[in-house]
């Protein structure tokens, strides 16, 4: 075959005495595929080789993809089961000591036994993450519903992808984060992209999008800030922090009522539209342009391009979704596609960034609060049923669905969870008002962190179980297409430290669910059992299996039986997962942010990433290249703002809001709004920026407001540093 | 338009392949200088740069990275002929055994390019990752850059993206007057997409 | 791998002459002239007017003289380029600063800087290095007769140098052990370094990209037959009684003569040049003291006056001028502000006019 030819008799590709393992990138939805390059002798990775033959992204990285091998073998492993015998200590890096397995697994159970005697089933709690495989995510919700028997479970999808799935639920009934597969990008002649900062979050779409233009195609961003995509956008529609749901609705009612609406297409495949009509109509592109402060010929041009464009895709992130909006900001975006007809065949359609590795799949099987394996209600007693029968227990033993991950930390405080699981995950640094949020852990009887770095949150736990790195294990990923990728295990954990789910087997055992686990001896064991457990969903990834997944290049899900290739592009037939066959245009009135600018707090503040961190920047902010580039964080501020304040470049201010404070060095730039601040959001400690986010929660998705709150800067005397 | 999948040619080929920038797709993801590091030869150490361009204005970056002069000033100017050029046109790294540190070919390179290690007493930089580019794999930088700012491409297909985007801006550019001198890497400059024809 | 050809600078090429210089036809004559000379007289005092001359080893003789031939060919044609002759002249003239000899230990006989760039290789170069140099000194003036042993009758050995006698000592001594084994030991060090070497050719990703067989291995095989050989002669006659010395004796000779020739010319050329990395660091240091180059555009200081005017002008002879429009030569521009004016004649901005410190550019990997 071809692609093995290419990496068996390149010598300086594949170095003597190594060997190359094909895998994926540890980090973002993008998935990027690459070779970790494993000394045969030694079993250690060492290093990075292009996977030039991944069709997604052709051998392409990011800096954070690059150096990301960088992380299992790194120094700040944790190697052994750590325990805090000292519960003051809470909140700092103090007061560990190495202990063995069999000890940290004894006091976990006893712990969480003492605690469900005395306080109930639901007093224990499970918060879970989606940078792990499909097989991890699965077991994590059985763990928590089986295992604990607790209704808390959730995951920092919430903080994620929420209202993307609120969103394109309400809308077509299913939740597949991207309706075409990211390889027909580049072929398409108009992106519409809302709320992404495409360039420095998924870095390898890039030359698929720079491509449209290249071929004569538009792009259009709609971003408060001029990011390096924005700067090269046809049109930017520099909108104001939270408002993007006017903008939506503006531009729909101008491809109505300039007549780019596709009658037949609206009228045979979706409801809503005469009411969404309607409602928009409110919406010219003056009363549009004074909500989002976008001017009013940009809005129009965009418009034009959007409604000419024979096929156009819209796509959107986080920077639309974090708002307490979020679902309507999805829908309204998505009702452009619909209203239009762009939707349902190839080149044409709407997605979303994912933003963490496995927040497609991670979130169908059974994390969040109130979903069972394959994308199915807890609160559907057929799915019970089926989920349980897959599980081993009576369909009556399923816990009732919980809350969400922010309202978890609320329960945390007023002491109705005791004891949290924590895993793959860092709220102590990604959860909006942070300093509730750390107080809330530290109010917790006993926490259980599982993680291979010692995280900002697992400051907070009791006991730190060590996990293993993405390349220690092997299982699924769901991409940001919905394809379903394998991850490789490339080199034996290290240490003493052991994958989640193994974890999750031996702790099941102490906990005398071992009837319902023990089972499970290897990562394929799991993965069959997940499989099983998603038949029927409309997650379907029953025909997905690893040999299947190896021979295509990954499968689309839904991928019903073992003759299904899967399904790359969704909707091809028209027919949408609505009980009729029909789409939702939603007609979704505008609400501002939560919180408007005022006298006091006149700025935006609005939060992001930067190309060189990931998320909390638990991994990234310890590999040294990416923390050479990018150490510390910054708040950019436009010139004209910053001579008011009169506060230059490289100063430290002070920028507060009504919940929290942080010091921040001042990066001055004319790409972002004069009305608007930016900080990152990868550092932990005293430098998070979520210290002073606002957790508004959308109503639908629990998505908190991490993307608008008012806030203010206050020139700091020399010397005064927080 | 359709991306290939980078195949290693035969090495009796003679159409070897050029790195081609193109700087107008640069993000500023530095992927480059990370992609640097990893090659095998390069100790952990990168040997481009990625720019600012108006760092208090925009976001715009630029790579700036070694351009393998023709007639390269910092071999001219290096007295213990240290600094060699491969046949396939790579000025390399100097050689360690012949490197005096007087650090001359700094001075001489009218990019600013080479690097110079003051503990090692050894100037390093860009060689075109020539344990890869001999066998016509691409480099390190242009097989990671998620922007296809840097290209690992034939002449045929350099000769395309100019006719695509020669738009009488004089913005498509080989070497002159932009560059001091011929270059083996090709530089395409900002502005080349002006002249796009629009799709509709 | 092909060299840049040279031009010949053409302002170079009238040279006022003296008379010496007159009695030679050329620079190389003359360099011969005067060092096959000097060996003779070295010789003939170190001999006793030649009465202890070992004629087993002229071989090496003869191999020496064709090395000096190759040498000074080599070095001559090398020294012409114009920057070359830049570092040589002032070099020379800079030759007894008071930095000169921790220069020299430094560069020369420690090799700190190759400590740098790893244990390995420093303990790899320590190795072939003084293995090598250590040879020298006992082979060549055993060969020239600036030094022999004689033996007494008492069992005392005496080391005679240039004909004096150094020192008289025990034949079962420590200092006689040492002397007559010292080619051993360098031989084994020697062999040692070669190996440690040719591993890192097979395991270093660069090394084994940039490496040929004719250049990168050959020395490294001479050396080793070279060690081997000697260290054979030895095995003869502590082990065989001497049984196929002759032979044995041959082969080294020859091999050590074919590696002499081949010297200058190939990687071992840099032994004899290596003492240019001393002439380098004078030159850097002194014009630094005198006078520093700032940068056009933002005034940091970055490197003597004196080698930027070198650069621009050994440039010059080579045809290449980087005088900008905008008043000044890319030479007299901080590596910083010369990337960031490159980058301004890209985009049209003038990034090198932003006062703000270029982005990290060195993070490592």
């Amino acid at each position: 075959m071809q692609k093995d030819k290419f990496f068996r008799d390149i010598e300086n590709v594949k170095h003597p005495n190594e060997e190359l393992v094909k895998t994926h990138c540890s980090y973002c939805g993008m998935q990027c595929g690459m070779n970790l390059r494993v000394d045969k002798s030694t079993n250690k990775i060492i290093g990075v080789e292009p996977r030039y033959d991944w069709p997604v992204t052709l051998g392409k990285m990011c800096p954070k993809g690059v150096t990301a091998y960088q992380q299992t073998n790194h120094d700040d492993r944790i190697l052994k089961p750590l325990i805090r015998d000292d519960a003051s200590l809470k909140g700092t890096k103090e007061g560990f000591r190495e202990a063995s397995w069999d000890e940290a697994y004894d006091l976990i159970a006893k712990k969480f036994g003492e605690l469900q005697e005395n306080y109930g089933k639901d007093s224990l709690s499970v918060f879970s993450g989606v940078s792990m495989t499909n097989e991890k995510c699965y077991l994590t919700g059985k763990f928590a519903r089986v295992a604990l028997g607790t209704r808390y479970i959730d995951y920092n999808g919430r903080f994620c992808m929420s209202s993307a799935a609120g969103g394109f639920l309400r809308t077509f009934g299913v939740d597949r984060g991207s309706t075409l597969p990211w390889t027909d990008l580049h072929e398409t002649d108009c992106l519409f992209i809302a709320g992404s900062n495409t360039a420095e979050c998924h870095p390898t779409s890039m030359f698929r999008i720079w491509a449209v233009q290249e071929r004569g195609g538009y792009l259009i961003i709609a971003d408060p800030r001029e990011t390096p995509i924005a700067r090269r956008a046809d049109v930017h529609l520099d909108l104001r922090p939270g408002t993007d749901l006017a903008l939506a609705n503006g531009i729909l009612n101008l491809l109505i009522q300039n007549g780019y609406a596709d009658e037949s297409f609206v009228n045979q495949h979706t409801n809503g539209f005469e009411e969404t009509k309607e409602l928009v109509k409110d919406f010219t592109p003056e009363y549009t342009s004074m909500i989002t402060g976008v001017a009013v010929e940009k809005i129009e041009k965009a418009a034009e391009i959007y409604g000419k464009a024979p096929n156009a895709i819209v796509m959107f992130a986080r920077g639309i979704e974090q708002q307490q909006k979020g679902v309507d900001n999805v829908s309204a975006y998505t009702n452009m596609a619909l209203v239009t007809g762009k939707i349902g065949r190839p080149k044409a359609g709407v997605a979303t960034f994912t933003g963490q590795g496995n927040g497609q799949g991670g979130r169908e099987h059974g994390q969040k609060s109130d979903l069972l394996p394959g994308y199915r209600k807890i609160t559907n007693p057929e799915a019970v049923k089926a989920v349980s029968k897959v599980w081993g227990i009576e369909p009556e033993e399923m816990p009732k669905p919980g809350v969400s991950a922010y309202e978890m930390f609320e329960l945390m405080d007023n002491k109705t969870i005791r004891g949290l699981y924590l895993l793959c995950s860092n709220p102590a640094v990604s959860a909006p008002n942070l300093n509730f949020v750390r107080g809330a852990l530290k109010k917790l009887d006993f926490m259980v962190c599982g993680d291979f770095f010692l995280s900002e949150s697992a400051e907070y736990a009791d006991v730190i179980l060590p996990s293993v790195s993405w390349s220690e294990d092997e299982g699924t990923v769901t991409n940001l297409e919905g394809r379903i990728i394998k991850i490789n295990k490339a080199q034996e954990p290290i240490g003493e430290s052991k994958p989640d789910w193994l974890m999750q087997v031996e702790l099941a055992e102490r906990l005398g669910k071992g009837k319902n686990f023990s089972h499970l001896k290897t990562a394929k064991d799991v993965a069959d059992e997940f499989r099983l457990a998603t038949k029927g969903g409309n997650a379907d990834y029953y025909g997905a299996t690893w040999d299947k997944i190896d021979e295509q290049d990954g499968v689309f899900w839904p991928c019903k039986d073992k003759d299904d290739k899967g399904t790359p592009h969704m909707f091809l037939d028209k027919k949408f997962y609505h009980p009729d066959g029909k789409a939702k245009i939603c007609a979704l009135p505008y609400r501002p942010p939560a919180e408007e600018p005022c006298e006091k707090y006149p700025l935006r503040l609005t939060t992001g990433r930067v190309v060189y961190h990931y998320l909390s920047g638990n991994q990234t902010r310890r590999i040294q290249f990416l923390n050479d580039m990018c150490p510390d964080p910054y708040v950019e501020v436009h010139p004209i703002t910053a001579a008011k304040y009169d506060i230059k470049h490289d100063e430290f201010i002070l920028l507060y809001t009504r919940r929290g404070k942080a010091n921040y060095k001042v990066k001055i730039t004319e790409a972002i709004r004069e009305d608007t601040v930016f900080v990152p959001y990868h550092f932990g400690h005293d430098e998070s920026i979520n210290l002073l986010t606002i957790a508004a929660l959308d109503p639908m998705s629990k998505m908190p407001e991490f993307k608008a709150c008012a806030a203010q800067i206050d020139k700091l005397k020399s010397g005064s540093v927080l | 338009m359709t991306f290939s999948i980078v195949e290693p040619k035969d090495k009796d080929v003679q159409k070897r392949r050029k790195l081609y920038m193109e700087l107008e797709n640069c993000i500023g993801c530095r992927a480059c200088l990370a992609a640097c590091t990893q090659c095998g030869g390069h100790e952990e150490r990168n040997r481009n740069y990625v720019y600012d361009v108006n760092p208090l204005v925009n976001r715009q970056t630029m790579p700036l990275m070694c351009l393998h002069c023709v007639d390269p000033a910092c071999a001219r100017s290096c007295p213990a002929q240290a600094i060699q050029i491969h046949e396939s046109g790579a000025v390399l790294s100097a050689m360690v055994e012949k490197c005096i540190g007087c650090q001359n070919c700094t001075i001489a390179c009218p990019y600013g390019i080479p690097k110079f290690d003051e503990e090692e007493n050894l100037m390093y930089k860009c060689d075109l990752c020539i344990d890869r580019t001999k066998d016509d794999i691409p480099p390190m930088c242009a097989s990671v850059c998620p922007s296809n700012t840097l290209q690992w491409l034939t002449e045929d297909e350099i000769a395309d993206k100019k006719q695509a985007t020669e738009v009488g801006n004089d913005k498509w550019v080989t070497s002159m007057p932009y560059l001091e001198g011929e270059t083996h890497v090709t530089v395409n400059l900002p502005g080349v997409l002006q002249g796009t024809v629009k799709l509709f | 791998m092909e060299e840049i050809s040279l031009k010949e600078p053409m302002k170079n090429m009238k040279k006022k002459t003296n008379s010496i210089n007159d009695a030679f036809a050329s620079k190389f004559a003359k360099s011969m002239f005067i060092a096959v000379c000097g060996i003779v007289i070295l010789s003939f005092f170190g001999t006793r007017m030649f009465t202890h001359v070992d004629w087993n080893l002229y071989g090496y003789m003869v191999g020496t003289i064709v090395f000096l031939g190759g040498f000074f060919y080599r070095f001559i044609a090398w020294g012409e380029r114009p920057p070359t002759k830049i570092i040589i002249k002032k070099g020379m003239k800079l030759l007894f600063r008071k930095s000169t000899p921790k220069t020299s230990v430094d560069h020369l006989a420690t090799y700190k800087f190759i400590w740098n760039r790893g244990i390995y290789r420093w303990t790899q170069h320590l190795l072939i290095g003084w293995g090598v140099i250590i040879s020298c000194l006992v082979t060549f003036p055993l060969v020239f007769g600036w030094m022999y042993f004689t033996m007494e009758e008492s069992g005392m050995y005496t080391i005679v140098g240039m004909g004096m006698d150094i020192m008289t000592v025990p034949a079962d001594g420590f200092i006689a052990f040492m002397s007559y084994n010292a080619l051993n030991f360098s031989a084994i060090m020697v062999i040692m370094g070669v190996c440690m070497a040719l591993y890192r050719r097979l395991k270093n990703m660069q090394a084994r990209a940039e490496q040929n067989f004719m250049y990168d291995f050959l020395p490294l095989y001479l050396l080793i037959f070279i060690s081997v050989t000697g260290l054979a002669l030895t095995f003869i006659n502590v082990f065989l009684h001497g049984a196929g010395h002759y032979v044995m004796s041959l082969i080294h000779q020859y091999s050590v003569v074919i590696t002499l020739i081949y010297l200058p010319f190939g990687k071992l050329a840099h032994i004899p040049f290596r003492p240019l990395s001393v002439f380098a660091k004078n030159y850097r240091e002194h014009y630094g003291e005198k006078s520093m180059k700032q940068c056009k555009v933002c005034e940091n200081e970055f490197v003597s006056t004196e080698q930027s005017n070198d650069v621009i002008n050994v440039l010059g002879t080579n045809e290449i001028e980087f005088n900008m429009k905008d008043g000044f030569n890319l030479a007299e521009l901080c590596l910083p502000c010369r990337r960031k004016y490159r980058i301004a004649r890209f985009s049209g901005f003038a990034t090198h006019e932003v006062p703000i410190k270029e982005a990290n550019q060195n993070a490592k990997g």
